[in-house]
């Protein structure tokens, strides 16, 4: 697919060093420098966006020029700077000087040249979590640098089994891609499975790891996300405990975790940091939102437009009077204001943060209110249509939400073609699908299904601790204890 | 695959369509009466009054009345769409209502079956006897409110908390089809821009073949069926003298020994709280003269009420599903009810006042 | 003697036969089984139900018996016991059983739909589409056709609790007296019964995909004790809800009870539960048409995708064909009829056969 890009791929055509600098000296960006003293003379080259000033004047500019310099190998043992190569690959010579190395050549038409690493670093500061963001916990967030983000990550686990397995990826943005995971207590197959789909990826740019998400799925043709990703790294923490694999990529700030299950997506980092009463309410809450959110609607026009019995009769007036006036059958108006609602978030997202608060208010209020007035909606299934949109929002992953969103919009069509049985029908497809999905290899809707008793203990509510003592069955972790549970047995009896 | 996907989304929702009943879009009946058409004037065999409910979008409710005369109840239905702008459904049927002639003449099983049949019609559904012009009951507006819903309130209400026995579409079906029992109806009468309920008409298979009058349904509630409620009940004590309970619960056995003839024991337990009392003081001698008064009041009404029924040959009480559970073979209805006929049913009623209100 | 060879990835673990022949057997039987045996058995009718229950109990011992022995299916067990041809023919009987009963599910649920709901359904679109559902099911392999049997037990099992509403209106004292039908009335009403427990048989083609079969053994029991335990719950609340003479008349006797439930937010439930019997209908369907699918696969060497993909349209075609109420009724006599020689001439004899035939080969 991406012949094209292999033909001008420059290493290829360009024979020489000098060739590949008179190349680069196209860019305006590129400096080159010579000087020549003690009888010695030195070119440097390097792209002045690339690279940082200061060590570069202050280490490496100003031992070069106090001593003279015959060959490249006493750049090697002068210069105080780690990581200094010599070679004469041009391959390498352009991959380096690409990242910020500053190319060192003793004489003008030599083949050989010294390359000095002299990156420039430049990153977002460690901020608060934004999509993420807890009242209780940690407020660091990922940034877009890599190293940033294994530093993160690494400083809370200070362990040599973390291993982080790096590699390359996307022909043209050669994007650092790191894969990590606790070694003897991840399983091994799952490792080699993400590993070796990344390998697999073959394509020009890798922007952000959502791309690499979309490419390592199992299923690429479903709505579901089928890996989480976060940018909390005591969460990427935590969940490398329980034995999962995350994938950090460099420039983006989420990072991506596998395998995973479809309770994960609805269990929010923060129900680690509450009372298990209190997380498990939550959860509970959370589900039952979901389920609203994606019945409701349908429901609503199933009914309206076939079950007129199921309706007890005290709603009934309600219901009547409110449609009275209004011209459109339930299913288009209840896709008018689903659409609505869509309108408004799509618009909501792409604005700044304070037009999209005044979007919320133009559209929620004024539209709401005028479509009812004007008789093209009827008040009650604006207030359903409102809940089941606030309900999408609950999930506490992001992705996951827009995909709830999704989900309502066959469930309405088959609840208007077959009432309440063709939500029972769309349903069983959303299972069937739902079975048949997994997560690197894994099936996603355990601790569902397969019935694994033992990982039910954080999935729809969330038990104490003491509970937990066990890595989840899912996962097949090398080591499956996590810590011994040492329970202080009360006596029988009531205090004194 | 996606696009064959496509092409049968597009032939599911070009074709796959069914019968839609949109809600403003269709004509629900609440309540539905039968009579018997006059003759000159309608012709036909039965005469179908139906109400339906108008939801205006300022909360007001307006009834729709539709009467129309056919040869079968079931051309009825088909007669109403003619004459309505939007298609009649059954589904929110809450009532329907015999005229007396019917039920006594013609029998209701034929109507019922027509409701029994109709998957939309619920088993919840009330039935019921009306007494006088079923056409001028149904046509009165009782207020803001949408006539079938109006009905089914009262008849709901006062089978929960008052003295009419339970009954719906579905135990009038049961008793009708049990060997050991006969169905009963409530009997409403309009009076004066309401609606009362005066009593419960008896039937021997699908006729009405007697009443009980508003008065007994005390007696007849205690006799058939466990309860609570919150009617109250008035005991002549004396002839200035009376006390009310109210707030009964009650609770009957019956004993049936197969020794020879048959005997059936009725025995009931009755709690109650006083609520008015004409006398002085309610001291314990009064308490027990209140007490042993009801009991004898209640066995006497129920004698006299067995004896009815006995003559009537009906079996509204079920008894004969009682002697059916304790014998052995074959239950045959028409042996049951010879036996019946002169059977020795006796009473005996406890009744047991736990308080006297907050006042000594 | 050993069957086919499944591969591990593809097993599911025993404790899901527990699901696998609860949800063969509560299908469109559930809905209307009473009329049967009560015809017959009277009030009495509930321990018709509760002795087929308890009968096949025996049977499923029996095919584990003749399926820990073989090691494998009924396709292989057939060749075994009787060569490549009438073992052949055999199977293919078999097969066509299973065909007809996905088939029989599958119209009589159309059935219900069209007299309860939407009279003007379109029976091809709809078996149509509920076909495709199957197919979509069945192309994820046996460990998904086990889910959705997961499912349809675990998420329409809240049906159970609106038996609780018909009780109210409950006259127990129909169950007395006790055994006031004669001992062939009783047994009579065994044959009515023994027809909604069918589907059971199925275990004979997935056996080979079971994680150390011979465990699943109890979990294979304890399923089908759920179905009694059910099946006899429904018919006593049905028995004291319904006068006997009225319950003759009903066709859907479940269905009818429902007609007296009502929730404050909703007036008429029976809608609500025969829109939620398509998740108990789906897996019924999915582990008939699968039996029969992998059953053509054994025999013919093809493919299962090829096997499947005209199975399905075959019973789309045959079920949208039956029209009429009677040949439905037709339909579901002869399934039942071929199903109980099928449970209780056919397997006991296999028993035997299975046993000489090892005993012989023993001395030899």
């Amino acid at each position: 697919m991406f012949r094209w890009f292999k033909k001008t791929q420059s290493p290829d055509k360009l024979k020489n060093l000098p060739e590949l600098i008179k190349n680069l000296k196209e860019s305006g960006d590129f400096f080159h420098f010579e000087s020549k003293q003690h009888g010695s003379s030195f070119f440097l080259y390097y792209f002045k966006t690339l690279v940082h000033e200061t060590p570069l004047n202050e280490h490496i500019l100003r031992f070069l020029s106090q001593e003279p310099i015959t060959s490249l190998k006493d750049i090697k043992d002068k210069v105080p700077i780690t990581g200094i190569i010599i070679t004469e690959d041009l391959k390498i010579i352009c991959e380096k000087v690409m990242t910020g190395y500053v190319i060192v050549r003793l004489n003008e038409n030599s083949v050989e040249c010294a390359l000095i690493p002299c990156q420039v670093k430049k990153a977002r500061q460690v901020s608060q979590p934004e999509v993420e963001f807890t009242v209780v916990g940690s407020k660091e967030a990922f940034v877009e640098s890599l190293d940033t983000n294994i530093h993160l990550v690494r400083k809370r686990l200070p362990v040599h089994e973390l291993k982080a397995y790096e590699l390359t990826l996307g022909k043209l943005t050669n994007t650092k891609v790191v894969v990590m995971y606790l070694e003897g207590i991840a399983n091994e197959e799952n490792v080699n499975t993400v590993k070796q789909r990344l390998e697999d990826i073959h394509v020009d740019q890798v922007v952000d790891s959502s791309v690499i998400m979309q490419l390592i799925s199992d299923n690429r043709n479903s709505p579901f996300p089928q890996l989480v990703d976060t940018e909390r790294p005591d969460r990427v923490v935590s969940v490398l405990c329980e034995g999962k694999v995350v994938i950090l990529s460099d420039g983006s700030p989420q990072a991506l975790i596998g395998p995973t299950t479809l309770v994960e997506f609805f269990s929010a980092f923060e129900d680690y940091f509450v009372n298990w009463i209190v997380a498990s309410t939550a959860r509970l809450i959370r589900f039952f939102a979901i389920l609203f959110s994606i019945l409701v609607t349908p429901v609503y026009v199933a009914t309206l437009t076939y079950h007129y019995e199921l309706i007890p009769s005290d709603l009934l007036s309600t219901l009547v009077s409110s449609r009275q006036r209004i011209p459109l059958p339930p299913i288009l108006e209840a896709l008018f204001l689903e659409l609505a609602i869509e309108l408004l978030r799509e618009a909501g997202a792409r604005l700044p943060t304070k037009v999209g608060q005044t979007m919320g208010i133009v559209g929620g209020i004024v539209i709401g209110t005028a479509s009812v007035e004007a008789g093209l909606t009827s008040n009650v299934l604006l207030i359903i249509v409102a809940l089941s949109a606030l309900a999408s929002f609950t999930t506490p992953v992001y992705r996951m939400s827009n995909t709830i969103r999704l989900t309502r919009f066959p469930f309405l069509i088959f609840a208007h073609l077959w009432g309440l049985l063709g939500i029972t029908l769309c349903f069983s497809f959303l299972i069937v699908h739902l079975l048949k999905l997994k997560s690197l290899g894994r099936p996603f809707l355990e601790p569902i299904y397969p019935l694994r008793v033992k990982d039910l203990k954080d999935a729809i509510i969330r038990l104490p601790l003491r509970f937990q003592s066990t890595r989840p069955v899912q996962l097949q972790t090398e080591d499956t204890k996590r810590f011994n549970i040492k329970i202080h047995k009360d006596k029988n009896d009531f205090h004194e | 695959m996606i696009r064959s996907l496509l092409i049968l989304l597009c032939i599911l929702l070009l074709t796959g369509c069914v019968q839609k009943k949109i809600l403003d879009d269709i004509q629900m009946v609440t309540i539905i009466g039968y009579d018997v058409p006059d003759e000159d004037k309608d012709g036909g065999l039965i005469k179908g009054i139906a109400v339906a409910p108008q939801y205006q979008p300022d909360g007001k409710v307006d009834n729709t009345v539709f009467i129309e005369s056919a040869e079968l109840s079931k051309e009825i239905r088909s007669q109403y769409n003619s004459g309505s702008s939007k298609p009649i459904v059954s589904g929110k049927l809450e009532v329907a209502l015999f005229s007396r002639e019917i039920a006594e003449k013609d029998g209701v099983i034929e109507l019922v079956d027509t409701l029994q049949r109709d998957p939309s019609i619920g088993s919840r559904v009330f039935l019921g006897v009306a007494n006088g012009e079923i056409e001028e009951m149904l046509s009165t507006n009782y207020g803001n409110v949408d006539t079938g819903t109006y009905f089914n309130d009262i008849l709901t209400h006062n089978s929960k908390h008052g003295m009419l026995p339970q009954t719906n579409l579905h135990s009038f079906l049961y008793s009708y089809f049990s060997e050991g029992s006969d169905p009963f109806l409530p009997l409403l009468e309009m009076d004066d821009e309401t609606v009362k309920i005066i009593g419960i008409a008896l039937l021997n298979g699908d006729k009405m073949v007697g009443e009980l009058d508003a008065d007994s349904l005390f007696t007849f509630k205690i006799l058939y069926e466990k309860f609570s409620s919150n009617d109250s009940f008035s005991v002549k004590l004396g002839p200035d003298k009376y006390a009310s309970i109210y707030n009964i619960a009650s609770k009957r056995k019956i004993d049936y020994k197969r020794a020879g003839n048959g005997k059936i024991l009725i025995t009931g337990n009755i709690l109650g709280v006083i609520k008015e009392y004409s006398g002085n003081k309610l001291s314990p001698e009064a308490l027990k003269e209140i007490k042993e008064t009801m009991e004898k009041d209640i066995e006497e009404r129920g004698t006299k009420m067995i004896k009815t029924f006995q003559e009537l040959r009906i079996d509204p009480l079920s008894l004969g599903n009682v002697v059916r559970s304790r014998t052995r073979g074959e239950f045959d209805r028409d042996k049951w009810i010879d036996e019946y006929k002169d059977m020795d049913i006796s009473f005996d009623m406890n009744v047991k006042i736990t308080e006297s209100g907050i006042i000594e | 003697m050993s069957g086919p060879i499944v591969r591990d990835q593809y097993k599911v673990s025993p404790f899901l036969v527990f699901y696998l022949v609860h949800s063969v057997q509560v299908g469109v039987g559930v809905m209307g089984f009473q009329r049967i045996s009560s015809k017959v058995a009277g009030n009495d009718a509930w321990m018709s139900v509760l002795g087929a229950g308890l009968s096949i109990h025996i049977i499923i011992y029996l095919i584990y018996k003749i399926l820990n022995k073989e090691k494998g299916d009924i396709i292989s067990l057939h060749k075994n016991l009787f060569g490549k041809w009438i073992g052949g023919l055999l199977s293919s009987i078999v097969i066509v059983y299973f065909i007809a009963m996905s088939i029989t599910v599958l119209r009589t649920y159309i059935e219900v739909i069209q007299v309860w709901m939407f009279p003007d359904l379109n029976k091809w679109l709809f078996g149509g589409v509920f076909l495709l559902l199957t197919y979509y099911c069945l192309s994820g392999g046996f460990r998904v056709v086990a889910g959705i049997s997961f499912f349809g037990v675990v998420l329409p099992f809240y049906l159970v609790l609106t038996m609780v509403f018909p009780i109210f209106y409950g006259h127990f004292q129909d169950l007395l007296p006790v055994f006031n039908h004669s001992v062939k009335e009783i047994y009579e009403g065994v044959k009515g019964a023994s027809l909604s427990y069918l589907g059971f048989t199925t275990l004979f083609m997935y056996y080979p995909f079971i994680k150390e079969p011979e465990k699943s053994h109890r979990w294979a029991q304890a399923g089908h004790l759920v179905t009694v335990v059910i099946y006899t719950l429904v018919m006593v609340v049905t028995i004291a809800y319904f006068s006997t003479d009225q319950l003759e008349n009903t066709i859907w006797a479940t269905l009818t009870t429902w007609k007296i439930a009502e929730m404050p937010f909703v007036q008429r439930f029976e809608y609500i539960g025969i829109a939620s019997w398509a998740i108990v209908i789906l897996p019924n369907l999915c582990i008939t048409v699968w039996a029969g699918g992998r059953g053509i696969r054994r025999l013919l060497k093809v493919s299962q995708k090829s096997a499947t993909i005209p199975l399905l349209i075959l019973i789309l075609i045959v079920s949208s064909v039956f029209a009429e109420r009677k040949s439905i009724d037709l339909l579901n006599e002869y399934t039942s009829k071929v199903g109980y020689y099928f449970v209780y001439v056919y397997i006991p004899m296999l028993f035997v056969v299975q046993y000489v035939k090892s005993k012989v080969v023993k001395e030899k």
